[in-house]
């Protein structure tokens, strides 16, 4: 068992280290010439904790204000007094009251129009953050200006992720901002700008305490990147290993005949701009071709290998089978004995869209056991409106 | 096929089946002059020669053969996603169509006689039994969709009709029932209504006949009283090609023909959306975007008129939305490798239009309708909802305890996401009256009054759902062409 131990504990420490070498501002200088112009921006405190707390709102168009703590003590009419609804009283019969709310009637008269209750709930709003002007604007000074030397479109990412996950909240469904409530918004909303904000908390801090990266803003000159031509490759040991199609849900039947002529492009690539200048002996990193002729290789991105990395067409097992601790495999599943360059090949058998899930309340997506299926059943069952 | 084949053979007979495949199949022709939609049908000829109209969800444990079993009826290998060392495999296999056949000769009985082939065979193929020279007829043509996806659950929670017609239940032969996973398959089969059931016991090579009997009891025993109550349950070995003909003859018999809407106009939620040119295409060889997605109803031909809603979005300086409808034109359609000159609901749809390919890139249309020129609902920016909230969130698991499990009332300039429809957006409270609420979206909406809404809230750094609602009014978006 405690040999079981040191492994885990060495693991982890791997691990915490490779993140640390993917952190965007750890790279960036190295590899600027070879990838999209970006600005990197500290995250104010204050903005972290707004990350960070419940607390969601557009309020403004610059920036909201918050606060920390529940409303529930603060709202009279919170309390436990379940009547039925006013306003669909004919079918109130049919709402379970176990597991509905029901607006509260005695503190609202019928006549009571919108503002009183809002006025209601503003007066509630004790614990209420009010974030120091001057530092929110040289905040959002500083996005403004980085914006605008930026083409005036960018993307943002934190110290290792872009909140992909959260495209459907912006109006251009895709990561384009174009100012700093656009990119708060998407922040705010992303599982994987939060599992940055974790994953700081957890690895990196106490990784190096004299050499601390902050956390960072990082905003990148935005481009109609063709997602048919981006490409994640791994690096093992120093070795390029694999390269797969990004987008693992489409095939493009232009893609096979350029097969050859891009893994050359790549292989080259990794071998003059990559390889042994990254600090790292094994990661991965995204290259895309912006150009229509397929000359130039643009880097995008590096990540560590890690499980919360996407191995796209290849499994973990295939890549790295000495890091897999015994699991439940697909049988068909061998670790690779050649490098591979994988796309899509054909129409068959393509697999849905992942953004689906990220875009769907996360009790539907994490849905473990069976009691947790069967409550959420009976209580969609009771919603009969 | 009476006794396991070695895997040699086995694999060999696929790579047969497969490259017989390969030169392009004589399918039926799709005439678009003198298609009556009126007299269509899920197992019309013509149709079935060329695209899935049965969806059937595979359900069970990737570790119990999932893609195998897609494989040994489809003869297509599904594309994997897989992003987690350990646990927490979160596989997602692909869609895959299969056509079904019985043999035509009387001498072939059954099961031995029913076969299954990939999406693009021939209609009428020969039959494989030595000596046996019949013809095989096609009798449906499926398509697998991994289950239970999210999306398929949140379209059946809201709409409470069942997205798929029927489901196919993996159990692991080798080992016991049941295993805790098997519950919760259940579980989801419930929740997506789905009432016709297959049982597949897999990996029945690998046990003795009396452990395989004493599993199908166990089995027996656990789906009693749950909506699999009744359902057939077939011993396969995937791996080795052992009863599939089994499983195709159930399909045909056991799945009812679903009833389907051809007659209305047509409507298609878009899933995918993207730019198949090669870089640097001559304007002359430039292909317009792609869209695909699932028709809920109506016929979609190649040349007609199509409009796609909400379309482009933008927002003007002062914040103000606008957007402007995509209008286009069908140049082509297809499923999976078959050319289509109509498309009728089942499987999964690709739509070939004019539209300016950078705007279909890296799915930027998903959420959004496809149907014909303004036949399509209103663009909403802003809604009415009747609304009601969850007392505490679902799984009340949160280590904070119960306080934090509370779901707290809606408030003015909460920020939350809607998913309406197939669509998700963000949106804005901006009044809350009673159980009435209005919100502001982020994104323009393509839909109606009368639908139904659910409501999640950032909570601990995850959306979480807190309500559902009713569309009861909604504020038109004038669009700018």
């Amino acid at each position: 068992m405690e040999s079981n131990n040191n492994n885990n504990n060495s693991r982890d420490i791997l691990f915490k280290e490779r993140k640390d070498k993917c952190q965007f501002a750890r790279w960036y200088s190295t590899f600027r010439r070879l990838t999209f112009e970006s600005v990197i921006i500290e995250l104010p405190k204050i903005v972290v904790d707004y990350l960070n707390s419940d607390h969601f709102s557009t309020e403004t168009t610059s920036f909201p204000k918050y606060k920390l703590d529940d409303y529930e003590d603060d709202i009279g009419d919170d309390d436990e007094q379940w009547s039925t609804p006013v306003g669909k009283s004919k079918e109130s019969s049919m709402f379970n009251k176990k597991y509905y709310q029901s607006y509260d009637s005695d503190d609202d008269t019928d006549d009571s129009d919108d503002d009183k209750v809002e006025d209601n709930n503003n007066n509630n709003r004790t614990n209420e953050v009010k974030i120091d002007p001057q530092q929110l604007k040289s905040f959002t000074d500083k996005i403004d200006e980085a914006i605008k030397k930026l083409g005036g479109e960018c993307v943002p990412k934190l110290n290792w992720s872009s909140p992909k996950d959260a495209t459907f909240m912006n109006i251009h469904a895709s990561l384009r901002c174009s100012s700093s409530s656009d990119i708060l918004l998407l922040l705010k909303s992303s599982d994987f700008i939060n599992h940055d904000l974790a994953q700081f908390d957890n690895d990196i801090k106490d990784l190096q305490p004299d050499d601390i990266t902050p956390l960072t803003l990082v905003l990148r000159r935005w481009a109609n990147v063709n997602i048919a031509l981006e490409f994640r490759c791994f690096i093992k040991d120093n070795q390029l290993i694999a390269i797969s199609q990004r987008d693992t849900s489409a095939f493009f039947d232009f893609l096979p005949a350029k097969k050859e002529l891009i893994q050359s492009k790549i292989k080259s690539f990794a071998e003059q701009h990559i390889i042994n200048k990254f600090n790292d002996v094994s990661y991965c990193f995204d290259v895309c071709f912006l150009d229509t002729n397929l000359n130039t290789v643009t880097l995008m991105d590096f990540n560590p290998i890690h499980p919360s990395t996407d191995s796209l067409l290849f499994d973990w097992y295939e890549l790295f089978p000495e890091e897999l601790e015994h699991q439940e495999i697909d049988e068909s599943v061998k670790p690779l004995e050649h490098f591979e360059f994988r796309i899509v090949e054909s129409n068959e058998g393509i697999r849905p869209n992942l953004s689906m899930s990220s875009r769907l309340p996360s009790d539907l997506v994490n849905m473990q056991s069976t009691s947790e299926i069967n409550e959420m059943l009976s209580k969609f069952k009771d919603h009969k409106i | 096929m009476d006794e396991p084949v070695p895997p040699a053979v086995a694999n060999n007979m696929a790579a047969v089946a497969a490259s017989a495949a390969k030169p392009k199949a004589q399918l039926e022709i799709q005439d678009l002059k003198t298609l009556d939609v009126t007299t269509l049908t899920p197992t019309s000829k013509n149709v079935i020669s060329r695209q899935a109209t049965i969806n059937i969800g595979t359900i069970g444990h990737v570790a119990h053969g999932k893609s195998t079993v897609v494989k040994a009826i489809s003869d297509v290998l599904t594309v994997r996603w897989s992003t987690e060392f350990k646990r927490n495999i979160t596989i997602k296999l692909g869609y895959a169509n299969a056509k079904i056949y019985k043999c035509e000769n009387p001498e072939c009985h059954r099961p031995g006689c029913y076969k299954s082939y990939r999406s693009s065979t021939d209609d009428s193929p020969l039959c494989e039994r030595p000596g046996c020279g019949g013809r095989m007829k096609l009798l449906r043509h499926v398509s697998f969709v991994d289950c239970p996806g999210h999306d398929v659950l949140m379209a059946t929670m809201l709409n409470g009709a069942a997205v798929m017609d029927a489901a196919m239940l993996l159990i692991a032969g080798n080992e016991s029932c049941p295993q805790p996973q098997t519950a919760e398959h259940i579980a989801a089969i419930e929740i997506m209504n789905l009432r016709n059931i297959i049982i597949l016991q897999n990996k029945i090579d690998l046990v003795k006949e009396a452990a395989a009997k004493e599993q199908y009891g166990q089995i027996l025993k656990f789906i009693q009283g749950t909506v699999a109550e009744g359902a057939p349950i077939i011993p396969i070995s995937a791996q080795m090609k052992y009863n599939i003909d089994v499983i195709c003859e159930y399909i045909v018999k056991k799945i009812p023909i679903p009833v389907r809407d051809f007659t209305s106009e047509p409507r298609l939620i878009v899933i995918r959306s993207f730019d198949v040119n090669k870089p640097g295409a001559k304007v002359d060889e430039l292909k317009g975007g792609v869209a695909g997605g699932s028709i809920i109803k109506g016929v979609l031909r190649v040349g007609d008129e199509i409009e796609v809603r909400p379309g482009v979005i933008t927002k003007d300086l002062d914040g103000r939305m606008r957007c402007s409808p995509l209008f286009s034109r069908i140049i082509s359609l297809y499923a999976e490798e078959n050319d289509l000159q109509y498309a009728v609901p089942g499987g999964l749809i690709g739509v070939g239009t004019k539209i300016d390919p950078s705007l279909c890139r890296a799915d930027r249309l998903v959420g959004q309708v496809l149907g014909s020129v303004g036949k399509l609902p209103e663009i909403f920016i802003s809604l009415e909802v009747n609304f009601f909230l969850l007392r505490r969130l679902l799984g009340v698991k949160s280590e904070s305890g119960e306080k934090q499990s509370k779901v707290r009332k809606l408030l003015k300039d909460d920020t939350l996401m809607v998913n309406i429809g197939s669509t998700s957006t963000g949106c804005r409270v901006t009044a809350v009256k009673h159980d009435l609420a209005k919100l502001a979206l982020l994104s323009p909406v393509c839909t109606q009054e009368g639908e139904k809404i659910a409501l999640s809230r950032r909570v601990d750094k995850n959306w979480r759902l807190i309500g559902w609602g009713t569309i009861q009014k909604g504020t038109i978006l004038s669009t700018s062409d």
